[in-house]
């Protein structure tokens, strides 16, 4: 190993850096784009292994997956996306997944459309929708159909889903990964069903000294949150913690 | 004798030094070459000087024994780099929740600085870089572990570009060592990033990279190219890995093409797109054995060779497997294997015949 190459991989190591540090320092810099708080039941505290000592929070969501009068990514929206969604009478076997696409999706919090949606799905399977033991949402797991977070709209850039939806409070813009694929339903009518199946990034890391606090927490159990957050986002969509609390009143 | 450039060739002098003496010897025992005892005794001390001589500045095995030991050495080493990388990852992981976020940064980013600094004072110490490559090793595992925790930290949207400072990365510290792992490490990154930008720039999300096997047919294409525009003086093993890694990579493309034709970006029908790649894949393959029987290149050769047998195979198992009872699918797979043989045992022959006069 002569002396030019050490220093062309010393300098692609630091140039790497500079790129991703400068890239941070950029999605911080000036007033966040977003700020909202969330409990527990939105981000959920993913159990680590013994040998990973960081912790990590992961935004969950509904509804998982659900035909094209359930959630707002139809065939139209799909298209507006970028999906190529043949005419569904038409379409062959070959036509019925499409590789998923990055987009922004607005989640509304603890709104009227995931009331409205849980009240249609408890109604359909013969529920009491003001149970609070009914599950909406039997694919996802039980704790994830607590959370606050509800997809209502989907664009290829933020902007628009900023103006739609200008309460900060209320509704959250992310980035995330649209999967599309053909159905059938019981009576056999296909149509273009599109979800939100990831985040990004997938797992929100939690700084000191905010995870101490989080540390002596062991898996969720209840319906109750037992911590709350705010998180921020930056110019580039990617978020941060800046505030972390316990709901039994105990802080930093 | 012409002066070797590296320890290859080198390593090539004293096996034809070997097969020399072994075959002289042979000759004088049937009496076609007698050599009177001054000319052997000077032959004789002519080759053991040379053979130091190769073994002093190119650290070659000059004896069976010292070659698998060497080989013995190499497989350690790149065992024993794998396991510091391991060792690295998970220490790290271990212990990074219990620092705050300033130094996890100072640590990411001195640490692969650090095995890159010792490799450069190994490499200077060693004549065959058994410990300078082990440190390669846990350099770019330790560059890799740099990123995506950084990632992870800071919350960064996942992105293809880091795969490219990896492939960079390893490729200079191939370069450095010469290292043929280090190299195909490299390599698979680069081909990663150019499949997964290709994506991107497509449409999909760049993590769905497999879904769009074409996009791998031009990047390993290139792989396999380079060697014709980048001259490898001294690193003369280093083709063989372009090739390979190249290779794999269009003919693995192919393989899903043949079968998933709506992974396919052409626009075309269903069955045009898989007859198309099926010919393809059929033609790829008997194109690399034929390149690699007239440039003598065996590891092409073997290489076209699996894949040609394996879509054959699959072809025969998706025409035939559902219909034709599994004796006669078997047999006529055994026959087929034994004319393969008689064809190549004739283009051997004639081979054979275009090179004696």
């Amino acid at each position: 190993m002569n002396r030019t190459g050490v220093m062309l991989a010393i300098a692609l190591i630091v140039i790497s850096n500079a790129f991703v540090l400068i890239g941070v320092r950029s999605n911080r810099t000036g007033a966040a784009v977003q700020a909202i708080e969330l409990t527990e039941n939105e981000l959920s505290l993913q159990s680590q292994p013994e040998d990973n000592s960081g912790i990590g929070l992961r935004i969950t969501w509904l509804p998982r997956r659900g035909s094209a009068h359930e959630t707002p990514l139809g065939r139209e929206k799909l298209q507006e996306l970028g999906f190529d969604c043949a005419d569904p009478s038409g379409s062959d076997e070959s036509e019925r997944w499409l590789p998923p696409r990055q987009a922004f999706v607005a989640f509304e919090y603890q709104g009227p459309a995931r009331a409205r949606w849980m009240k249609e799905r408890a109604t359909k399977a013969g529920l009491d929708p003001a149970d609070p033991t009914t599950i909406p949402d039997p694919r996802a797991p039980v704790f994830e159909n607590w959370t606050g977070l509800f997809c209502v709209d989907a664009a290829r850039d933020p902007d628009t889903l900023l103006r739609r939806y200008p309460d900060r409070e209320r509704y959250l813009i992310v980035r995330a990964v649209i999967s599309a694929a053909l159905t059938a339903d019981r009576t056999t009518l296909r149509t273009w069903e599109g979800w939100v199946s990831e985040i990004l990034p997938a797992e929100i890391h939690v700084p000191l000294p905010f995870a101490r606090l989080l540390g002596g927490l062991g898996p969720k159990t209840g319906q109750q949150p037992r911590f709350k957050v705010r998180l921020l986002y930056g110019h580039r969509f990617e978020p941060w913690i800046s505030d972390l609390k316990l709901l039994d009143g105990k802080t930093q | 004798m012409s002066e070797p450039t590296g320890k290859r060739e080198a390593q090539k002098s004293v096996e034809r030094i070997h097969a020399f003496r072994e075959e002289l010897g042979q000759l004088t025992r049937e009496g076609v070459l007698e050599l009177t005892a001054e000319q052997q005794s000077r032959l004789d001390r002519h080759l053991d000087r040379t053979l130091a001589e190769l073994a002093g500045r190119f650290d070659v095995d000059i004896s069976v024994s010292q070659k698998q030991i060497s080989l013995g050495m190499r497989i350690l080493s790149a065992l024993g780099g794998l396991a510091f990388c391991a060792a690295v990852f998970l220490f790290f992981y271990r212990y990074w929740g219990l620092i705050s976020t300033p130094p996890q940064v100072v640590i990411l980013f001195l640490t692969p600085i650090a095995a890159v600094i010792a490799m450069y004072f190994t490499a200077r110490r060693e004549k065959t870089p058994y410990y300078t490559a082990l440190l390669g090793l846990v350099a770019f595992a330790c560059f890799i572990m740099n990123l995506v925790v950084l990632g992870s930290i800071f919350n960064i949207t996942p992105s293809q570009n880091a795969c490219l400072a990896w492939g960079v990365f390893a490729l200079i510290l191939a370069y450095g060592c010469r290292f043929r792992l280090l190299l195909a490490a490299g390599l698979v990154s680069l081909l990663i990033y150019s499949a997964a930008s290709l994506t991107a720039l497509s449409g999909p999300y760049w993590a769905f990279c497999a879904s769009r096997p074409e996009f791998f047919l031009v990047p390993g294409l290139a792989a396999v190219l380079t060697p014709l525009v980048v001259h490898h003086r001294k690193a003369s093993d280093f083709p063989f890995i372009y090739r390979l890694v190249g290779l794999v990579a269009v003919f693995a493309a192919l393989e899903v093409l043949m079968h998933q034709s709506r992974l396919s970006v052409l626009p075309l029908g269903k069955k045009t797109i898989e007859g198309v790649y099926q010919v393809t894949a059929f033609a790829a393959s008997g194109a690399a054995i034929w390149l690699g029987i007239r440039n003598q290149m065996l590891g092409i050769v073997n290489l076209g060779s699996a894949f040609f047998a394996l879509y054959l195979f699959d072809r025969l198992v998706t025409w035939w497997w559902d219909w034709m009872p599994k004796y006669l699918f078997f047999l006529i797979i055994g026959l087929i294997a034994v004319g393969l043989l008689a064809v190549f045992r004739r283009i051997r022959s004639r081979t054979l015949q275009v090179q004696q006069p």
